[in-house]
């Protein structure tokens, strides 16, 4: 009976498209919204999420990958002499105080990376290059934070914490989960900056041999160092964002209007769909009244739920990349997983499933007598 | 007598709140096969109802019906659906077709209940020829005169091949004549095809095509002679006839 089911569809356009504007705003809504929270926790992992590390070692009970505290620089050559370590570099995340041209500041993390291997250090560049940060107190800073920083141009000196760096690089897409700048540099650069000694540093960043198991190596480098923390560059992200989520409920926020906006769109579908089986319900009858079992009037309701929610899914997916591809930029990203979109479109047919109950229940009640008596 | 119908102390009461109406207050009634059937008698008798019962559309409250040698009374709904589905027909007082299908897709609703998928568009068309409507099977309903939305509600009545067809007021719809040539190709048809009918009307320019009229007068049978047969040859006569059977008829 599907052919029945789309053709009663489809002959009250008013109430289908109510319905399929109910789906696409639903799905519009959860994958925007879920694309706008992946895109700004993402950012709180940004560190871990763009260095080729496959492992973190930090400071025991480190939480977030800004906020690092300094470990003995000296620990490094165990972990440089453990099987399927390839290379084990120190890093630097601290943290300083810009001065600006106009006398105002503004707070900025120092990110110091091995000048051989710049590992941790950015691959986007928009002005200079990875070559340039290798030079005395240089430092890169990302394109859209260059307002916060007086918007010094390349070659510029600016003063960090009271020492001289000198504008060398812009890149692109490094804007971290806080509105603080983060400038790229070497290890010298940043200990200079940041006052860190060279006894110290935040990380080891170790790359591991080739077929090296990570996971083996991580638990072995934990033997080697229990009193700090191991971590794979996955791990370390998640719990960077775990972090703010945390502490700042932002996952509630988020879940709370798309929750909202969810149950707007169940309403319109639903609402929907049981005016177009009440517009019906003497051709249910009649269909009764010949011999339909409920099952198969119920499969009529269902078809034209999920039709909705097809149809509504293709329109939904397409204005949702039309979106992120219209509206997602490095202040604001809006990331969409793959995994988001289908779990959206998942959402709208049990949405779509949902809504039909009630016109279903409503069709079992009908008596078929009601076609004889007129 | 090759009995298609065999009822027996049929009753049936609405309930409103605590209000009580006894529609049909034992009912006894027997269709042969090929029969033509009309019921007839005065709005409230309890024809519809009787019919509805018959088609195993309601249950009795109390009784027998057997059909087809085979006792529906105690049949789940379920069961009496599917009873009805394939083996009875109905046309119904206004059609009840799905006006925004075509002709052929009417007579195709009947195929996809009983699960068939192939070939459905040419069995439909080959009832819709059947009844005369070989040049309007891809028109819809609303395209349709009544008289020709009358033959597509025969051809879809006849989809699942029943014994038996039910027809509330089929003319009630009709003007005079294309009632009368409507019910003639109902009976005809049903006649050839082995079929038995009950009609449910108030027409009575039609009565002279019934093989018996039974009459119904407050929920009992009134008049159920089995000999009597109107001469379709003399309308005027049957038609005095049957306001006698319909015992004061309005």
């Amino acid at each position: 009976m599907s052919w029945f089911a789309l053709k009663t569809l489809l002959c009250n356009r008013g109430k289908a498209l109510t319905a399929l504007l109910g789906v696409v705003f639903s799905l519009v809504l959860v994958d925007i919204q879920g694309g706008l929270y992946f895109g700004l926790i993402g950012k709180a992992s940004l560190l871990t999420d763009r260095c080729a590390a496959d492992l973190w070692i930090g400071h025991r009970h480190v939480e977030n990958v800004d906020f690092a505290q300094t470990i003995p620089v000296q620990r490094i050559n165990r972990i440089r002499g453990v099987p399927g370590v390839a290379a084990a570099e120190p890093y630097i995340v601290g943290n300083g105080i810009a001065t600006l041209p106009d006398g105002g500041y503004e707070d900025v993390w120092v990110i110091g990376a091995d000048p051989e291997s710049l590992l941790g250090a950015p691959q986007s560049f928009v002005a200079g290059s990875a070559d340039d940060l290798r030079r005395p107190d240089a430092i890169s800073f990302d394109e859209l934070d260059a307002s916060k920083l007086g918007n010094p141009a390349i070659g510029d000196v600016i003063e960090v914490n009271g020492r001289r760096a000198k504008v060398a690089a812009t890149t692109r897409g490094l804007l971290g989960f806080m509105t603080t700048p983060y400038l790229y540099c070497t290890l010298d650069t940043s200990r200079r900056l940041t006052g860190i000694p060279g006894s110290q540093c935040s990380y080891f960043l170790v790359r591991s041999a080739r077929g090296a198991d990570i996971s083996e190596l991580r638990r072995t480098l934990a033997a080697q160092a229990p009193d700090l923390d191991v971590m794979t560059a996955a791990e370390f992200g998640r719990q960077s964002q775990d972090y703010f989520l945390r502490r700042t409920g932002i996952g509630i926020s988020f879940g709370a209007s798309t929750l909202l906006g969810l149950l707007v769109g169940l309403s319109i579908v639903g609402q929907s769909l049981y005016a177009l089986a009440l517009d019906h319900l003497h051709e249910y009858a009649t269909l009764k009244a010949i011999g339909a079992e409920d099952r198969q009037i119920g499969a009529v309701v269902v078809v034209q739920a999920l039709a909705v929610a097809a149809v509504g899914s293709v329109v939904g997916v397409a204005l949702i990349l039309a979106t992120q591809q219209m509206f997602s930029t490095p202040i604001a990203p809006i990331l969409i997983p793959h995994a988001l979109l289908l779990a959206g479109v998942i959402v709208v047919f049990a949405i779509c499933l949902v809504s039909s109950v009630l016109p279903v229940i409503r069709i079992r009640g009908i008596d078929p007598a009601i076609v004889l008596q007129g | 007598m090759d009995a298609v119908v065999s009822a027996s102390g049929i009753e049936k009461v609405y309930r409103t709140g605590r209000l009580t109406t006894p529609v049909l207050r034992g009912v006894d009634l027997e269709v042969a096969r090929g029969e033509c059937l009309f019921l007839v008698g005065p709005s409230g008798s309890g024809k519809t109802t009787l019919l509805s019962i018959l088609g195993c559309v309601l249950s009795a409250d109390a009784g027998r019906l057997t059909l087809f040698g085979e006792d529906v009374t105690q049949l789940s709904p379920k069961a009496r659906a599917a009873f009805r589905l394939r083996r009875i027909g109905f046309v119904f007082q206004r059609f009840h077709l799905f006006d925004r299908l075509r002709a052929w897709e009417n007579v195709r609703v009947v195929f996809e209940l009983l699960g068939r998928r192939n070939n459905t568009r040419n069995d439909a068309i080959e009832l819709l020829e059947l009844v005369g409507l070989k040049d309007r099977v891809d028109h819809r309903i609303s395209e349709l005169s009544m008289g020709q939305r009358q033959r597509v509600a025969l051809a879809r009545a006849l989809a699942a091949d029943p014994e038996l067809i039910l027809a509330d007021e089929p003319t009630a719809s009709l003007d005079a004549e294309t009632g009368q040539s409507a019910m003639r190709m109902l009976k005809d048809l049903c006649q050839r095809l082995g079929k038995s009918i009950i009609v449910v009307t108030h027409d009575q320019r039609i009565l002279p095509l019934a093989d018996r009229v039974v009459s119904l007068a407050d929920g009992r049978v009134v008049d159920g002679d089995p000999a009597w047969r109107p001469a379709i040859a003399e309308p005027a006569k049957a038609s005095n006839r049957e306001l006698a059977v319909c015992g004061g008829m309005p």
